[in-house]
């Protein structure tokens, strides 16, 4: 089925596409180096990132998934975004530190930093089978959606989303991404609560809805452990254990964004942003439209006969006038693009980082990688481009992608958590529990049975597909702890930085000298350029107040904070000088690679 | 009325609205109590794994400032989840 909006709708998404890719073109003049491509030039205050955090979050598929979910099992289908507090001190305790101040670039980076070069190729090939195989499932539900949304033609419907993500996100990089994703991630929230409300007030109030509901739609938790195609302990090891570690630590893109932050101090507000109060308001945003359609059918207002696939487009049908319909469709089409242009640029990342450059093309000047990551960006939509036909041959996607994603990811997710959080792990342990934990879960996709001792009383008539994360992550830690206990680890010395106990040496190495943890204030004032490369000198009172010396690191920013951090560079402190108080003496090469503008206000802080 | 009986009937139903077909493995507790139990039980033992882990190799020190904000924030944020379910939970069976 389809419904077709009016000529106001599709103005609106026509605009929408025409404002993304001017946008995202835009950030081009921002994008000079490698670093900028990748990183966002460091730059970044907590907000900005933590908004595009949630757009990339919420996927291709999130507003008709969790919809579906919501309509057929209610408020539990808000599990998989509440759960992410499990990992909170993994990430921010351990993995975090090791990324930042290690400048760990790629996952695949770090298993050779960690372990050694064949660690490394064995995680590049899954990550790069991932991320593309990605792009195209991504690629080819947009068009699905797309289809039963408006009747375009489904592959044409994926190509047009990739030559505008393509494009800007090959112009514009990391940055691009950034600030889309910025805009993205705002569209998508107000679009999916405003959904909720608007729904609410049909319904005539919150009592109204919620009395509609069955009570096992209103509970926060699914059953236990039936039905086998939505159940508590499946989903408890497939998302929140399993998928968290896989999403956190190993999703290039997310990775990628929070080195784009100006400090590690905004790296953790940025996380705790996202886990606190983003991923709530995600899951209500995506769900909500399956809960309305419940209450709908329970108050008559929708047929009984309604099918959870297209509850989502039911609801906003009921709901939504000309112009509303196109705003929502602009919000299905941000979190689409959204999650696809962050893997574009995250391929670009490991194809240039650990591929092209160690393996291929040596020793050439950044502007060669720059222009090779370009590339890469248009090829590898190209590739998810190609993907589409081939996906659409499938009878049921998701079951597909699930059963791929759930075969892949645990061995390495286990191999990356173990090298982080145990100083004992082995080389020979990191490899092995990559290698052996994808034999044992493709053995126990031809032979279901092997998962029984952890199925914890699910139906196997379901081939226990979220229980398969349990089972990957249970034998790849033994194999890891076998393997380690028969093998001898590095070094201490040669894996500082990379695992617990070891990261007050990250941060002294990141810095080149001892860490400056003193608490000061900020100051503001106007850049002097003056000679030099790479300098950047205050007034005596200016580095009290800082409680800075020299050779500490400090953070120039642009004074207007909406910025967030886009005008903005990181720089050593150099000696003092004797001019004005508030003058900020700064080189011009500092100046430019941070686009500063000298007629402008700017704000000095330290970082350590 | 027929439909909306059937649609408050709380069996199981798959994302096609069909009604499960396997026999029911049951719940031990009522109102999910087990999945609640299991999910912060399991899940606060990882958590605090997490947290103890780099306290013990000494990445995380007590005396420091910082650290101990990142601490009281994470901590809270746990609570936060902790007692937010609890309240939903209560709610949603009518005792709140």
């Amino acid at each position: 089925m389809t419904i077709v909006g009016t000529k106001l709708d599709t103005f609106l998404i026509i605009a929408y596409f025409v404002l993304i890719f001017g946008f995202g073109s835009y950030f081009a003049r921002f994008t000079r180096s490698t670093r900028d491509f990748f990183f966002g030039g460091q730059r970044f205050s907590w907000w900005l990132i933590a908004f595009s955090c949630i757009a990339t979050t919420v996927g291709s598929y999130s507003f008709i998934k969790y919809s579906e979910a919501g309509f057929a099992y209610g408020l539990p289908s808000t599990m998989t975004y509440l759960n992410d507090w499990i990992v909170m001190p993994i990430f921010l305790l351990t993995w975090l530190p090791i990324i930042y101040f290690s400048r760990v670039t790629s996952v695949p980076e770090y298993f050779e930093r960690r372990f050694d070069t064949k660690s490394r190729v064995m995680a590049t090939i899954i990550l790069m089978i991932y991320m593309i195989g990605y792009i195209g499932i991504n690629l080819y539900t947009m068009g699905v959606a797309l289809n039963a949304l408006m009747g375009t033609d489904t592959f044409w419907s994926a190509v047009v989303v990739a030559v505008v993500c393509g494009l800007y996100v090959t112009a514009g990089g990391q940055t691009a991404v950034i600030m889309t994703d910025l805009l993205q991630g705002i569209l998508l929230l107000i679009a999916g609560i405003t959904l909720f409300f608007l729904g609410l007030n049909f319904l005539g109030g919150w009592d109204a809805f919620w009395t509609a509901l069955p009570l096992e739609w209103r509970l926060p938790l699914a059953k236990f452990n039936e039905p086998h195609t939505f159940h508590f302990v499946g989903i408890f090891w497939q998302d929140g254990m399993a998928n968290n570690i896989v999403y956190y630590m190993m999703n290039q893109g997310l990775i990628l964004r929070f080195l784009s932050l100006k400090s590690e101090a905004e790296a953790k507000k940025t996380f705790l942003f996202v886990i606190l109060v983003l991923m709530p308001l995600g899951a209500i945003a995506t769900a909500n439209a399956g809960w309305l359609g419940k209450a709908f059918i329970e108050t008559g207002i929708l047929s009984s006969d309604t099918n959870a696939h297209h509850v989502f487009v039911k609801v906003v049908e009921v709901l939504c006038g000309p112009g509303g319909f196109g705003l929502m469709m602009a919000a299905l089409i941000a979190a689409l693009m959204s999650t696809i242009d962050t893997l574009i640029n995250a391929v670009a990342v490991v194809t240039v980082n650990d591929i092209y450059r160690p393996y291929l093309v040596h020793n050439r000047d950044d502007h060669h990688y720059l222009s090779a990551a370009r590339v890469i960006s248009l090829l590898a939509t190209g590739v998810g481009v190609v993907l589409v036909p081939l996906f659409a041959q499938f009878k049921s996607i998701y079951v597909a992608h699930g059963a791929f994603i759930a075969s892949v990811t645990p061995p390495m997710a286990m191999a990356l958590l173990m090298g982080a959080l145990w100083r004992r792990f082995t080389t020979p342990a990191a490899f092995w529990t990559m290698l052996g934990g994808s034999i044992a879960i493709g053995l126990s996709i031809a032979y279901p049975v092997l998962i029984t001792p952890f199925g914890h009383g699910v139906d196997p008539a379901g081939s226990f597909k979220y229980l398969r994360a349990l089972y990957g992550l249970a034998v790849s830690f033994g194999i890891g702890v076998v393997v380690t206990m028969m093998t001898r680890p590095r070094p201490l010395e040669e894996i500082q930085g990379l695992c617990i106990g070891t990261l007050a040496h990250a941060r002294e190495r990141f810095k080149g000298g001892p860490v400056n943890e003193e608490k000061g204030g900020t100051i503001t004032g106007h850049l002097q350029i003056v000679p030099g490369t790479k300098t950047v000198s205050l007034h005596p009172s200016a580095m009290q107040l800082l409680k800075a010396r020299s050779g500490d690191l400090v953070y120039v920013c642009d004074r207007r904070r909406w910025l967030g951090g886009l005008r903005s560079v990181h720089a050593k402190l150099g000696p003092e000088h004797r001019e004005g108080v508030h003058d900020i003496h700064i080189s011009q090469d500092l100046a430019e690679e941070g686009e500063l503008l000298a007629s402008r206000s700017h704000r000095v802080e330290k970082i350590f | 009325m027929a439909e909306l009986a059937d649609a408050r009937d709380s069996k199981s139903r798959d994302l096609h609205g069909r009604v499960g077909s396997t026999p029911s493995r049951g719940t031990t507790m009522p109102h999910h109590w087990d999945s609640f139990l299991y999910f912060f039980l399991v899940g606060t033992a990882v958590f605090l794994i997490g947290v103890v882990m780099p306290l013990i190799r000494k990445d995380l020190h007590w005396r420091k400032a910082s650290d101990r904000k990142t601490l009281f924030w994470m901590i809270g944020g746990y609570l936060f989840y902790l007692v937010g379910y609890l309240a939903w939970q209560y709610y949603a069976i009518g005792k709140l």
